[in-house]
């Protein structure tokens, strides 16, 4: 399970996190929901720490990650090595997809597992092709990022970050830059994760695909988790003004 | 005198000349990039320091000739007890100095790489040396071929500065044929033909291996 207390965030003087907490328990889905600019994706972010942050706790499994506080009271960053382990219990899939472009598909997929988790090519390479298969993707292992759809980059993607065997995956926004007609697809394999009880954090503007397979919604406004829980509460029965503002204009 | 007879005599002199050359250049050029892969590497990974020496290293040759280092080397290795041949002397002065200017060929299409791989090279856990072997090069070579083809050209060119410490490449095959024979126009007619052949191949080369890469 995932924890987090007291998460804080400035970029320069502007706070973009005052004090996240959330808990997420293994196999639980989370969406979270809000205004652009509200903060949800620079959360996502400091999960797995693409970004710093300046205050706040997060926990994996019990396991404090990226900062330690010495016996001095001093808060430091934990070292780089030993946040490249933490990192790899975690899944990401951008927006962009973010695919390496000089590799092919099956090579994107093989890569965390063959050079940060030490796997052998040969069973890496069996690890790939399962995932790509799973994402429906078997006929274009040694196609090249370019050569493919939005919906295929983006589920090569997601092959890509379950292939780090990750307890939690990471969600942002994947399928915002995807044309409509692709949409469905990246969600039918996001649904296909569910029977694994794989924790699930996305950060998403589909509030109806968030209503289908979060077990909890967090809507986020400026820097704070404003309103948490059950999709039909948070978006049947919305109790903050701000909250039911923002579902009046997704749904119109 | 027929093309068949004056092939005979003076074949072997513009063979030789063309091998020389065609070999210090091939393996300057291979040299060269390998060191200005090295050097990206240093102004990567190596902090504010390895930047600036980096930095001061490439202003030194850049802004000095090239003959400079050939005779420096050439001259100033045996007297601290390194005397190596001729040809090691004048291809590693040409590494040294084309290396600097790869360097900076190769620092510019670091740019060109979309910041957002970062995020998920970090993403996968990758460490920094992976990333750079696994992610940045291979991008960056590729993304300055044009580039890396034109340096190579001047490169090919510079070999004929060998010639100032008694390498046999085609310049100094001119010349020594022009005090042979007297008749200056031919031989260096010969020979500039020569070097045209020479840079069309390299072109060629590095066009068809640009068209090669089957991602972009």
């Amino acid at each position: 399970m995932i924890e987090i207390r007291g998460l804080q965030k400035a970029f320069g003087a502007v706070g973009v996190l005052r004090g996240i907490d959330l808990d997420i328990a293994d196999g639980e889905v989370v969406a979270l929901i809000g205004r652009s600019g509200c903060g949800k994706t620079t959360l996502l972010r400091c999960i797995n720490f693409l970004e710093t942050y300046e205050a706040g706790e997060i926990r994996l499994d019990g396991q404090p990650l990226w900062y330690r506080t010495g016996a001095d009271g001093v808060r430091r960053r934990m070292g780089d090595a030993e946040a490249r382990r933490m990192r790899q219990q975690m899944g990401i899939v951008f927006q962009q997809y973010n695919l390496f472009p000089h590799m092919t598909v099956l090579d994107n997929v093989v890569l965390g597992p063959r050079f940060s988790q030490g796997v052998s090519a040969l069973e890496a390479e069996a690890l790939g092709r399962r995932l790509l298969a799973r994402v429906g993707l078997e006929g274009k292992m040694s196609a090249y990022p370019a050569q493919l759809s939005g919906g295929q980059q983006q589920r090569v993607a997601i092959a890509r970050a379950l292939a780090m065997r990750p307890k939690v995956l990471l969600l942002d926004e994947i399928t915002s830059a995807l044309d409509p007609e692709l949409v469905g697809e990246v969600e039918d394999v996001i649904r296909s994760l569910l029977s694994d009880r794989i924790m699930l954090v996305l950060v998403t503007h589909a509030v109806g695909f968030a209503r289908e397979i979060a077990h909890r919604i967090a809507y986020i406004a400026d820097g704070a988790i404003a309103e948490l829980g059950k999709p039909a509460e948070v978006l049947d029965r919305p109790k903050d003004p701000g909250l039911k503002e923002f579902l009046r204009r997704v749904r119109s | 005198m027929g093309f068949a007879r004056w092939a005979a005599i003076y074949g072997p002199t513009y063979a030789t000349g063309l091998a020389w050359t065609a070999a210090t250049a091939l393996a300057a050029a291979g040299g060269a990039i390998a060191w200005g892969c090295v050097l990206l590497l240093i102004r990567l990974s190596a902090g504010r320091w390895g930047a600036l020496g980096v930095d001061g290293y490439v202003q030194l040759f850049r802004n000095t000739p090239v003959l400079l280092p050939i005779y420096l080397i050439y001259f100033a290795f045996p007297m601290i007890g390194l005397p190596w041949p001729a040809v090691v002397c004048g291809a590693l002065a040409l590494i040294l100095q084309n290396g600097a200017y790869i360097s900076e060929i190769l620092r510019g299409s670091v740019n060109a790489i979309d910041r957002v791989q970062f995020d998920a090279a970090r993403s996968l856990g990758l460490a920094p040396w992976n990333t750079f072997r696994k992610i940045v090069l291979p991008q960056v070579l590729v993304y300055s071929i044009p580039a890396l083809g034109n340096q190579t050209v001047l490169l090919l060119k510079d070999t004929s500065l060998l010639s100032a410490i008694s390498i046999t490449e085609l310049t100094m095959q001119a010349k020594l044929l022009t005090e042979q024979t007297g008749a200056a126009y031919e031989a260096f007619i010969v020979v500039a033909l020569l070097y045209l052949l020479l840079v069309s191949g390299t072109e060629v080369v590095f066009r068809a291996s640009h068209r090669a890469v089957r991602w972009r």
